[in-house]
């Protein structure tokens, strides 16, 4: 994420929102705090239809974070 | 009786940065999707792609070669040069 | 004691326990009684010599500043600079310094002195960092009495659960010594925030840990091996599956440092075993910022992850080292490092010849396999003790036919996908000779997209 904001593009990370607290440890290490939108867990196991529905469920915050200044 | 300790941390890697800022709108851009290579993360990215397609978003893939390890500085400079937003996932 | 080291007139360090400063001691008594020494001082027993005006230099201050090496030592000094100075017992060479020619009646010529306290192990670190420029460049934590060093540093989050040994100046300066780079190189970038660690951070992780100086070589090496990206440090590191460092050593350094291959080999016992892997787990923590619940997502983790670090017996020449398998020259030392995330043992009580044991050692990784979604992808370092390397070693079998006939049992008989790419199959000997065990230690993700065993000379 560092490594492509660097580069002067917008980004966002599709995360677990397990790994929440992953994500705070992650941003104050590097100082850097990233553009994130959670995925509701688990997504290992899913099938197809469940994974659509998690595509769906984000795909507004996701358009909503690359266009937010 | 003084007992002095060194420090074992770092020092803060780099100071606080600021994300660059969206951009006004997606209309007409290209947006990177950047698979991380977990497990299932693939089905997502698909299906997102198609979505963003249906709004007339511009779309590209990328992929780390493994999840275990940072992406290589070439993916990296082929998105930055090939997009204008990039979606990276899925962390799980 | 009296820092101040006058600075004018002949200046006298002795101590004691050195029979040439018994013998000198009535020289002592004579150039004091000639008005003719500034100073006098002892190392350990400020009432030697005997009714003189005698400084206690127990601290050792002035025979540091003064840079003595042996006892007694004879310095003449004018305008605060040292003109002239005489080591052990010569009467001419006190006589010259003194400006007197019947020193001593009745002594041999000369007679070699002994070494200085100052030059002790252990006091020399000490005495750099009380009162020498040590060069250590990492911020200071000064604690007065009664803060307890190991409750403030597990209050600042400096440990892994276990107490950690205070790092002072000294034993980081000691740790130090045993290296060759400069305190302030640096080693690479520790994930996950990669922040740069230092020669100078290593050590005092190191010092922490509990390692002795004298394993820092080591640690280096692990280090090196570590931050190759082949071994994908960053990966373990977060992983869900909870994958800890092992580190396998071989050569002379074995010996040297103390490290165990027998009994409880991958247990508990030895300090050199306990503490190296450790550092790695330190130094992840405290210069990558590596938290469980933090970025270390493992769900469950396991006992390994506080660090494995264990000898390969070497005993057997016809055994081929780990090391000399993957391409170090025989005689030299080095460190193998394998992402593990866990160990299993293998009990085959009945095993009489190589091939029963390829055969129970098949279905123990065939069942082990069945843990991933994928059959492969998971490397394995297996351990072999004495008696299942006995049977191997009657049956003519050495390490690459072991390795091959593992290979082969596990890719079934039609061909089929092995288990396992060459290089993922890693095999070591090490244990107590009685007992009919093995025990696997299984990888994380193995070959290119996971992590790879990566191999490092240790620096002599």
């Amino acid at each position: 994420m560092l490594d492509i904001d660097r580069m002067g593009t917008p980004a966002v990370a599709l995360v677990s929102d397990e790994f929440a607290s992953g994500v705070a440890s992650w941003s104050d290490l590097h100082g850097f705090d990233p553009a994130v939108v959670y995925v509701r867990h688990p997504i290992q196991p899913l099938n197809e239809a469940e994974l659509r529905g998690r595509a769906e469920d984000i795909v507004d915050s996701v358009i909503g974070a690359l266009t937010r200044s | 009786m003084t007992t002095i300790l060194l420090d074992p941390t770092a020092a803060r890697a780099s100071p606080a940065r600021q994300r660059v800022a969206g951009h006004r709108s997606l209309e007409g851009l290209t947006v990177g999707l950047l698979d991380i290579r977990k497990r299932q993360g693939d089905v997502v990215l698909d299906h997102l792609e198609r979505l963003l397609g249906e709004r007339g978003i511009r779309t590209g893939r990328y992929a780390k070669p493994t999840f275990t390890k940072p992406a290589p500085g070439a993916v990296i400079d082929r998105i930055a040069s090939e997009c204008d937003a990039v979606i990276e996932g899925l962390a799980d | 004691m009296s820092s101040e080291i006058p600075e004018d007139g002949l200046v006298l360090v002795v101590r004691e326990g050195c029979p040439t400063c018994q013998l000198i001691a009535p020289v002592a008594a004579d150039l004091e009684a000639r008005g003719a020494l500034a100073a006098i001082y002892s190392q350990d027993n400020p009432d030697f010599p005997a009714g003189l005006r005698v400084n206690d230099d127990r601290h050792l201050e002035v025979s540091f500043r003064l840079e003595i090496t042996i006892v007694p030592t004879l310095i003449r000094v004018t305008g605060g600079v040292e003109t002239s100075r005489a080591i052990g017992w010569s009467r001419r060479e006190w006589c010259a310094i003194a400006a007197l020619d019947d020193l001593g009646p009745g002594l041999p010529e000369e007679q070699p002195g002994c070494g200085s306290l100052s030059e002790e192990p252990g006091w020399a670190e000490e005495l750099q960092a009380r009162h020498g420029e040590t060069g250590l460049e990492s911020a200071t934590l000064s604690l007065q009495f009664p803060e307890d060093p190991f409750e403030i540093m597990d209050i600042r989050g400096w440990s892994d659960g276990l107490p950690v040994v205070p790092p002072t100046p000294a034993r980081v300066l000691a740790t130090l010594n045993e290296c060759t780079l400069e305190h302030d190189h640096v080693l690479g970038q520790i994930p996950p925030s990669g922040a740069e660690l230092t020669v100078e951070k290593a050590a005092i992780n190191a010092v922490m840990a509990g390692c002795r100086p004298v394993y820092f070589p080591v640690v280096l090496a692990a280090l090196d091996a570590a931050l190759d990206p082949d071994f994908a440090w960053q990966g373990l590191l977060s992983t869900t599956m909870g994958a800890g460092v092992a580190v396998i050593v071989n050569g002379p350094v074995i010996r040297r440092i103390g490290l165990n291959s027998g009994f409880n080999v991958l247990g508990h016992g030895t300090r050199a075993n306990a503490t190296i892997a450790r550092t790695l787990v330190l130094i992840a923590m405290n210069v990558g910022g590596a938290r469980p619940g933090g970025t270390d997502r493992s769900t469950l983790g396991h006992p390994g992850k506080h660090g494995l670090c264990f000898a390969e017996d070497e005993s057997d020449p016809a055994w081929q080292t780990l090391a000399a398998s993957r391409g170090i020259e025989e005689g030299r030392s080095a460190v193998t490092v394998f992402g593990f995330c866990g160990t299993s043992i293998m009990n085959v009580e009945t095993a009489r010849t190589a091939e029963d044991l390829v055969a129970s050692h098949e279905r123990s990784l065939e069942a082990m396999s069945q843990m991933r979604s994928s059959r492969r992808g998971g490397g394995v370092l297996l351990v072999i003790a004495g008696e299942f390397w006995r049977i191997f070693r009657e049956s003519g079998w050495d390490r690459a036919r072991i390795e091959a006939a593992l290979h082969d049992a596990t890719t079934g008989p039609g061909g089929g996908t092995p288990m396992f790419e060459s290089g993922d199959l890693l095999v070591t000997r090490a244990g107590s000779n009685a007992g009919l065990f093995s025990t696997i230690i299984q990888g994380w993700g193995s070959g290119p997209m996971g992590s790879q065993p990566v191999t490092r000379e240790v620096e002599p």
